[in-house]
């Protein structure tokens, strides 16, 4: 009997024992993160873009901190210990974020929600007490985190598998607007809104708003409406001012009347007239309200003032055209055209450069007797960089300027040579003719130019960021040397697409526009490589990277898509040695000068090993 | 040795029990017999539908109704794009209901997720304050906004940009800069208070409010909360002089409130015209797929049933209890009365049971 006992005892502890044993490993394995697949997509203020997996989220230091949210309904919804990476370590990897931009995180359904610096900042918010839900004012610094662990749990599908959480020691909770479910986008913005606006007249010019900034430093007014709101801006005024002091319109012309016609983006707009304009600072182009840029409707530009009806202060101005009298209106011929290049091209009309001429004029007397009259060529590089060609910024660390002739003979002149300097200018007039014949209708001329850098038939100006520091130094298979300055480089045909890299980490960086030299053009100057032969990349620093004759060739080379998965390239790379990168000269103190860059049509991505920064020589080693 | 035999057994017989019992708790008794009826309503009705919640389930004792309060435009988002199975919808502003359901489309299907609502309620805003709020003593209808101004008072306002009764309490405030000729009103209360400011300008006809893509309120004279939730909670514990909140949520609440003018109060249909003198427009739309802009016109609430709501014929019975049965009388006990006849823009998509309960719009 006693047996039996024992043994039906037995049987059920170890069924009990086997039961309870099925329970434990029913539970997750607690020390193990497996979150499911994600990709979460870093851009910080510049453009420049990191997209991280799971595992790059996983294997980035995080912190565990209590927090929670409230609904709008008062409810306490969650309250817990959230495990995560505080923003700024995500922001960090983008080149952090500064109080003058704010932060847009976006969610895979396209909800998205702004933090402001201060929020980034853990400051800001509204806080309320865990237990009881009432608010509660706190000097805590919290912190924003994107988080994955909730009570050390991965979160549930409708939640994750990334959110935004906001924690703290205290374990105060916030808003639960803040806390964004499906964060897929983290994206520094900066608060500053670029805009460009056509000025129109004899010659179309555009004022941008770096151009505006130096004008309102210098001549901004104020107003105050009724409501007690403060305008500021620039008075219309002056931007007919501008127009005439760019060659926009000559003094001739507005004397004998015009009329302002300003444009609104939904096509609206008003006419005032000159007699109304001229040296009236009660009507007023604002750009700011309370000291603020306008909000929409009414950015970038609205006209104010305590002169205008309602009907007249016209919001959104996207154009303004300054309406010539007819009579007034210039009757001289426009039979030809001087293309100014730069990031953008912009034509000159015959009747734009005369204004040119009649500001700002030069002249000079040959060795035979032949008096040339004409406009610096700088005169030409100013008008340029105020009529949307290039901005002045992009010339800041250099420039050349190419001159073309319609036959495609180019000279390129050092920007520091042109300068301030009326004896390099374009003459349209000789012993006070218009010209003919091969030098028809422009001619490169002056004192301090050789003969050889004389063009004729001048049709092209081209102003081209360069920094004069550069040289390259190329090293053929026999060891001869060529070396090449900034303007021999310039000289040569460029390439221009885009491209990126990705790193070993999988980080996507160097995405931008770039400009250069095809290698195999450089090369072909001392004899070209053959197949085998490889070529040795050195930088300034001595550091020296090898490039195989595939390679150099656009194969071999790894290309990954816009989130960093390798792809087949379905595009021809091209390996250059760029010296702009979106327009503008590389960063001397980052990258260098020159820098090693593969490119193509569509932007293609490639593997950051075969990119070279600080490039100062590139030497040809033959095949064994 | 028998005592260890029986103290064995008894340990075994123990064990078994206790996980048996645990066992059957576990697995047996997981799921609640009851229905549940899943209602996501606009926070400014959270207290007259809990009365509606306790009545309806006495009727119906197999049902267990679950409330959730949100911001209007976060009830209807539920459903639509986070996929949230909810059997009835009550928002504080109506006109979203077309806006966020009719175009789009349940997924794997070609019908969209509503395609009417029913319009049953209104309401107006009031100025709420207590009895230590600086200058209650004072304040009157004529003069509130001249109250309010002054530096040592505090206003509390719902968030525009996640609120209804924030883009309503800004709008109400340019309504009431028109109406008392008081051009700066705006500027004072609103603009100079937050940095960015929200600003209000008029193009002579109409005045468009702009907010800013973040709510960033400089000094104490202005609060902006999520709801009226927070914002009456702040206004008991006297952290708040005054608050912009509706009329039936300030005597569910108990307190003081000042009356605003129909032409300023949005309660009026007669003075629809003068509200949609006021836009807002925002410089961030949150939501990918609507966009926030609003023109100002009269407070109306508004019900539909999803058509993925999975207790579809439970929610009319619930919309019918509401608008003709008891919930109807709670309505009117919490100060929110639903009307007489309520309005749909579409009977014939309306559920049979409801529509001798509705009239059509014109």
């Amino acid at each position: 009997m006693d047996k039996k006992i024992i043994a039906i005892a037995t049987v059920i502890i170890v069924i009990v024992a086997a039961v309870a044993s099925w329970q434990l490993l029913l539970q997750p394995n607690q020390d193990t993160i497996d979150l499911e697949p994600l990709t979460l997509t870093v851009i910080g203020v510049n453009g420049e873009q990191v997209v991280l997996d799971e595992n790059n989220i996983t294997d980035i230091e995080s912190i565990t901190s209590p927090g929670g949210y409230k609904t709008s309904g008062g409810l306490i919804a969650l309250v817990g210990n959230f495990t995560g990476i505080p923003i700024s370590s995500l922001l960090d990897l983008v080149g952090g974020m500064t109080s003058d931009s704010t932060l847009t995180i976006t969610a895979s359904d396209g909800y998205s929600m702004v933090f402001t610096y201060d929020q980034i900042s853990g400051k800001g918010y509204n806080t309320y007490d865990p237990v009881n839900g009432s608010e509660v004012s706190s000097d805590e610094t919290l912190t924003l985190m994107v988080n994955y662990l909730c009570n050390g749990e991965v979160l549930p599908e409708d939640k994750g598998p990334l959110r935004m959480a906001i924690v703290g020691s205290s374990g105060l909770l916030t808003e639960g607007h803040f806390w964004v479910k499906y964060v897929s986008q983290i994206q520094v913005t900066p608060n500053v809104r670029d805009w460009t606006v056509a000025v129109c007249a004899t010659a179309d010019l555009y004022m941008d708003r770096q151009a505006y900034t130096a004008d309102f430093n210098h001549f901004g007014i104020s107003w105050t409406d009724d409501s007690g709101d403060v305008w500021t801006g620039t008075a219309l005024w002056r931007w007919v001012s501008w127009s005439n002091y760019n060659g926009g319109v000559s003094n001739q012309s507005l004397d004998a009347g015009y009329q302002v016609e300003l444009v609104s983006g939904d096509g609206y707009s008003v006419i005032i007239d000159d007699s109304i304009v001229k040296m009236n600072d009660n009507i007023i182009v604002a750009s700011h309200l309370n000291a603020e840029t306008l909000p929409n409707p009414y950015w970038p530009l609205t006209l104010v003032g305590s002169e205008l009806s309602s009907s007249e202060s016209i919001k959104n101005i996207v154009q303004m055209n300054i309406l010539l009298d007819a009579e007034s209106n210039d009757t001289s011929s426009d039979a030809w055209t001087l293309t100014v290049n730069g990031t953008n091209a912009v034509d000159m009309s015959q009747g734009v450069f005369e204004t040119q001429v009649s500001s700002v004029s030069a002249s000079w007397t040959d060795d035979d007797g032949d008096v040339w009259t004409g406009t610096p060529l700088c005169r030409i590089v100013d008008w340029g960089m105020t009529n949307g060609v290039i901005s002045s910024e992009a010339l800041a660390d250099g420039y050349v300027v190419k001159v073309m002739a319609g036959d495609g003979y180019t000279v390129i002149l050092d920007g520091a040579r042109i300068e301030g300097n009326s004896n390099i200018f374009i003459a349209n007039q000789i012993n006070g003719e218009a010209l003919s014949g091969s030098s028809y209708p422009l001619k490169l001329t002056g004192p301090d130019l050789s003969k050889k850098e004389s063009v004729k038939g001048v049709a092209q100006v081209e102003i081209m960021p360069l920094s004069m520091d550069m040289s390259l130094t190329l090293v053929a298979a026999n060891g001869t040397e060529v070396v090449l300055s900034a303007t021999d480089i310039a000289g040569l045909d460029s390439y221009t697409a885009g491209g990126g890299t990705r790193s070993s980490s999988g980080s996507i960086k160097n995405i931008g526009t770039y400009t250069g030299v095809p290698i195999l053009t450089l090369l072909d100057l001392v004899g070209g490589v053959s197949t085998g032969d490889t070529v040795t990349v050195t930088a300034s620093d001595g550091y020296a990277s090898s490039v195989t004759y595939e390679q150099l060739n656009g194969q071999d080379i790894a290309t990954y898509g816009a989130e960093g998965n390798p792809v087949e390239a379905n595009e021809t790379l091209t390996m250059i040695v760029a010296y702009h990168l979106d327009g503008a000269i590389l960063s001397a103190e980052d990258v260098g000068n020159l820098r090693i860059a593969v490119v193509g049509p569509e932007g293609v991505i490639t593997s950051g090993s075969v990119w070279a920064k600080f490039v100062v020589e590139i030497e040809i080693v033959p095949a064994e | 040795m028998k005592r260890l035999h029986i103290a064995f057994a008894v340990l075994a017989i123990a064990l078994l029990f206790s996980s048996t019992y645990f066992f059957v708790i576990t697995y047996v008794f997981v799921d609640s017999p009851k229905t549940v009826l899943n209602i996501h309503c606009a926070t400014s009705l959270q207290y007259p539908l809990a009365s509606v919640e306790a009545d309806f389930e006495a009727v119906h004792p197999e049902v267990d109704v679950q409330i959730e309060g949100h911001g209007t435009i976060q009830v209807i988002r539920h459903v639509t794009e986070l996929g949230q199975n909810n059997d009835l919808l009550f928002v504080a502003d109506y006109g979203l209901i077309p806006v966020m359901m009719y175009d789009t489309k349940m997924p794997d299907s070609d019908e969209s997720y509503a395609d009417y609502y029913i319009r049953f309620a209104t309401n107006t805003l009031v100025l709420a304050y207590t009895n230590t709020s600086r200058y209650a003593d004072e304040i009157n209808a004529d003069n509130w906004y001249s109250i309010l101004v002054r530096s040592d008072v505090t206003l509390g306002l719902g968030n525009p940009q996640v609120a209804s009764i924030g883009y309503r309490a800004i709008t109400a405030i340019q309504l009431a800069e028109i109406y008392y000729d008081s051009p700066s009103l705006f500027h004072d209360l609103i603009s100079a208070n937050l940095n960015p400011p929200i600003n209000s300008i008029s193009d002579g006809e109409t005045y468009t409010i702009t907010v800013p893509e973040v709510q960033n309120p400089v000094g104490d004279k202005l609060k902006l909360r999520t709801s009226e939730v927070d914002l009456t909670a702040l206004l008991d514990s006297g952290h708040l002089d005054y608050c912009l909140i509706y009329l039936s949520n300030a005597q569910q609440y108990g307190f003081n409130y000042i009356k605003l003018p129909d032409e300023v109060n949005m309660g009026s249909s007669e003075c629809e015209s003068i509200y949609q003198q006021v836009e807002v427009v925002y410089e961030h739309q949150r939501f990918a797929t609507i966009s926030l802009d609003r023109t100002g016109e009269t407070i109306y609430y508004g019900v539909t049933i999803p058509k993925n709501a999975p207790n579809a014929e439970l929610a009319e019975d619930f919309i019918k209890f509401l608008l003709e049965g008891t919930g109807k009388d709670d309505f009117e006990l919490a100060h929110h009365p639903v009307f007489s006849s309520s309005y749909t823009d579409n009977l014939a998509a309306v559920p049979e049971s409801l529509k001798s309960l509705v009239i059509q719009e014109p």
